[in-house]
């Protein structure tokens, strides 16, 4: 039985979503590859599959895990430059990725059942046998004892009778009585239930018995659509701010009538009053819409623990998963992408951070190593820590590191932290199966800032280290503040907004002071191109984690709830933008990336 | 017995014919406002709501002969697949008729082809004006995305 075989069927489906995602990112990029072969998107590739690598390694699935270490092996060769990259290497790298997805489909639907029917079948029956696995249609065997005479006839009837039910596949023969009599076996496809089967077929000493049933994943994967639980009290306030607009609906009748009859006066002061009223009940409308999209950490959190559990296990090491806050609550979608994030925060915990037993006993801590994740919510952001007591990182093998990469040496201890967000610089001197190449933190850092977040890590030598994320709680619909600058409109993330300054002759320079701090200032024209505009009048201060920056813009022009959509993947080179939103009229908006711009005022 | 014809679908793209492959239009659309995105690569005119989604407008006409299309009545948006299951904008300065040509009247793109040389992969000859050019899709908005 392989690793997975006892593994909970939930497990699985977390476990092949998560490598049938990482193998589309690499397709992708190999496809990027293909068309303009430049090293950054080399290290495209090569995200996905270190990552498959871990999740490999983590479960087990050790033909999977082998071939993608081979693959990382070339992608890290051309990532560092020393091979080329040419049409043969990429048809390498493209066979190399689909290698990999045979593998998985491997894992996925070869359980010892199916291997074992195969093996008996033609190549043609065999195709036909993978495809229906990977439709989703389950395989049923038809057993009977046939007596020599009349075996042609009792043949036919049974292939007809599964024909009206499913798809035969093929004959074989299974271990009957040695009596004289054929021990036949059919094997089929079909998507009826058992008992209707058995109904249909398991008559004249036929018996009818499931051989396999496709995993759930196979079905699930792909566009399976994210569901979401929701309190029904939540619902019942939305049913209730509706039963409002209603009520609206009803009064601007009231008001038409009013300034049919020439009340001119009268309409418009009933107007004022429903254009209140109606600000009010579309709010509730947003909030409750937003609030119920929001879903505790809790299945996440529970995740994480499950990897430690079995990190423990399998290396037998005495671990410990202290959580709190996972009720802490988020969009939907944020908690989404947030899996692989703090997956990989935890294993970096995990092979980084904490230190063997005996390593740990003889610097005086206690034998079981903790990782723990503390959740909460402040403001319109969560903060998710990542910590454990470990060694801590240590910066002096990151400063080797920096050196044989050939990055400028960091000045202090920050800088040094900073440098693990770099691609490629590792701590470890060899890759190992569950990470270890130094890709694993930028990764991190690029997922959050898909998602508006920023990440920091503190380290204490001998104490541990703690990875913080900070994000916005929601996505979906999200408060913008809307600027002008060079004549052009672009939105912010109120969420980030600290203030709106109006700036002073003299606070053109490269900084200004705000809340007795010096934060540096960004002209947003220059930054962006534009020819100079009117001059910058406003100072929009952006604050977030720490961080703070002044942008400056011509003109501030209010503030709405907007979607933001992100750009298409042909602008993804282009930085300094989360998305666009539209105004009305089709008229769309960039908005900026606040989380680019805060980079400038880290402390 | 020569090879069946194609259709194409005639624009006007700067000052050329370009025939793309009836199969690669999704759809032509009316021009909605466009906004410029800073930084952006050469040939993209910017960002456009596209049925709620943002799609990429890209003006190959920018991106080659070095001049904007003008946005008038007569242009419009011709919708196409991008890599990735995206679809990006070609702004056109107008859209012609639906012609349909057999694979034999293409010959290599020349001289002829002019600045286009990198985005098509046939011209065919057109009487005395400058000859039609055939669309290569994916290499045209690799062009325009440089």
């Amino acid at each position: 039985m392989d690793a997975l075989g006892e593994r909970s069927t939930q497990a699985r489906g977390e476990l092949f979503a998560e490598v049938e995602e990482l193998l589309e990112e690499a397709r992708r990029a190999v496809d990027a590859l293909t068309l303009d072969p430049v090293a950054w998107r080399a290290d495209a590739v090569f995200r996905p599959v270190h990552s498959l690598k871990g999740v490999a390694g983590t479960y087990g699935l050790d033909a999977l895990g082998a071939r993608a270490h081979a693959l990382e092996e070339a992608l890290d060769a051309v990532r560092r430059g020393a091979l080329r990259v040419n049409d043969d290497a990429l048809a390498e790298l493209d066979a190399g990725v689909e290698a990999l997805a045979a593998d998985l489909a491997a894992a996925r639907d070869g359980g010892e059942a199916v291997r074992a029917i195969e093996r008996g079948l033609t190549a043609a029956q065999a195709s036909r046998l993978r495809s229906n696995l990977n439709a989703g249609v389950a395989l049923h065997r038809l057993r009977g004892l046939l007596s020599i005479e009349g075996a042609d006839e009792a043949v036919a009837t049974a292939l007809a009778a599964v024909e009206s039910v499913g798809e035969p596949i093929g004959w074989g023969s299974w271990d009957g009585p040695a009596d004289g009599s054929l021990a036949l076996e059919l094997t089929f496809a079909s998507r009826r239930g058992i008992d209707e089967l058995r109904a249909t077929l398991a008559r004249d000493g036929w018996t009818v018995s499931t051989v396999a049933t496709p995993s759930p994943v196979a079905q699930t994967t792909g566009d399976a659509p994210l569901t979401l639980r929701v309190d029904i009290a939540r619902l019942d306030a939305l049913l209730d701010a509706t039963g409002d607009l209603g009520v609206l609906r009803v009064e601007l009748q009231t008001a038409t009538e009013l300034a049919r009859s020439g009340d001119a006066l009268g309409a418009a002061r009933e107007l004022a009053r429903i254009q209140r009223s109606l600000g009010r009940a579309v709010d509730r409308v947003q909030r409750g819409v937003i609030e119920a999209r929001l879903v505790p950490l809790a299945e996440l959190v529970a995740r994480l623990a499950r990897e430690v559990q079995r990190c423990a296990r399998a290396e037998g090491r005495p671990l410990r998963f202290v959580a709190e806050g996972a009720e802490t609550a988020l969009d939907k979608r944020v908690v989404e992408r947030l899996a692989a994030p703090l997956l990989h925060l935890v294993r970096n915990a995990l092979s980084h951070g904490v230190e063997s037993p005996e390593a740990r006993v003889a610097a005086g801590k206690p034998r079981e190593g903790t990782v723990s994740l503390r959740a909460r919510q402040v403001g319109g952001h969560a903060v998710i820590e990542v910590a454990d007591d470990g060694g801590g990182v240590d910066l002096a093998r990151v400063r080797d590191a920096a050196r044989a990469a050939g990055a400028p040496a960091p000045r202090d201890d920050a800088e040094a932290i900073a440098l693990l967000f770099r691609a490629g610089i590792s701590t470890r001197a060899e890759a190992d199966a569950q990470s270890g190449r130094g890709v694993g933190l930028d990764v991190v850092r690029t997922e959050l800032a898909a998602l508006g977040g920023v990440v920091d890590i503190a380290s204490e030598p001998g104490r541990g280290t703690r990875v913080t994320l900070t994000l916005p709680v929601a996505i979906s619909l999200q408060g913008c503040l809307f600027v002008s600058c060079a004549g052009r409109r672009y939105g912010v993330a109120t969420a980030t907004v600290a203030e709106t300054l109006r700036l002073s002759e003299g606070d053109h320079g490269a900084s200004l002071d705000w809340r007795g701090r010096a934060v540096p200032l960004v002209d947003l024209a220059r930054r962006l191109g534009h020819r100079e505009g009117p001059g910058a009048r406003y100072a929009v201060i952006l604050a977030m984690a720490g961080r703070a920056v002044g942008v400056a813009v011509d003109e501030v022009s209010g503030q709405r709830d907007v979607v933001v959509k992100p750009l298409g993947p042909s602008l993804r080179g282009v930085r300094g933008f989360v998305g666009a939103a539209e105004l009305g009229a089709r008229r769309v908006a960039l908005v900026l990336d606040a989380v680019e711009l805060l980079q400038i005022g880290a402390p | 017995m020569s090879d069946p014809a194609r259709r194409y679908l005639a624009m006007t793209l700067g000052a050329r014919r370009v025939l793309i492959a009836l199969d690669d239009v999704r759809e032509v659309l009316r021009v909605p406002p466009i906004t410029e995105v800073p930084r952006c690569p050469r040939g993209v005119r910017g960002v456009a709501m596209v049925h709620g989604a943002v799609v990429t407008v890209i003006d190959l006409a920018l991106a080659l002969e070095g001049r904007a299309t003008e946005v008038d009545e007569a242009s419009r948006l011709v919708m196409v697949p991008a890599e990735g299951g995206e679809r990006v904008a070609v702004l056109a300065s107008a859209v012609g008729r639906i012609l349909a040509l057999e694979p034999g009247r293409f010959a290599a793109p020349d001289a002829s082809a002019g600045a286009w040389r990198a985005a098509v992969d046939g011209v065919a000859s057109a009487g005395e004006s400058a000859p039609d050019l055939r669309l290569d899709r994916a290499r045209a908005i690799a062009v325009a995305l440089r």
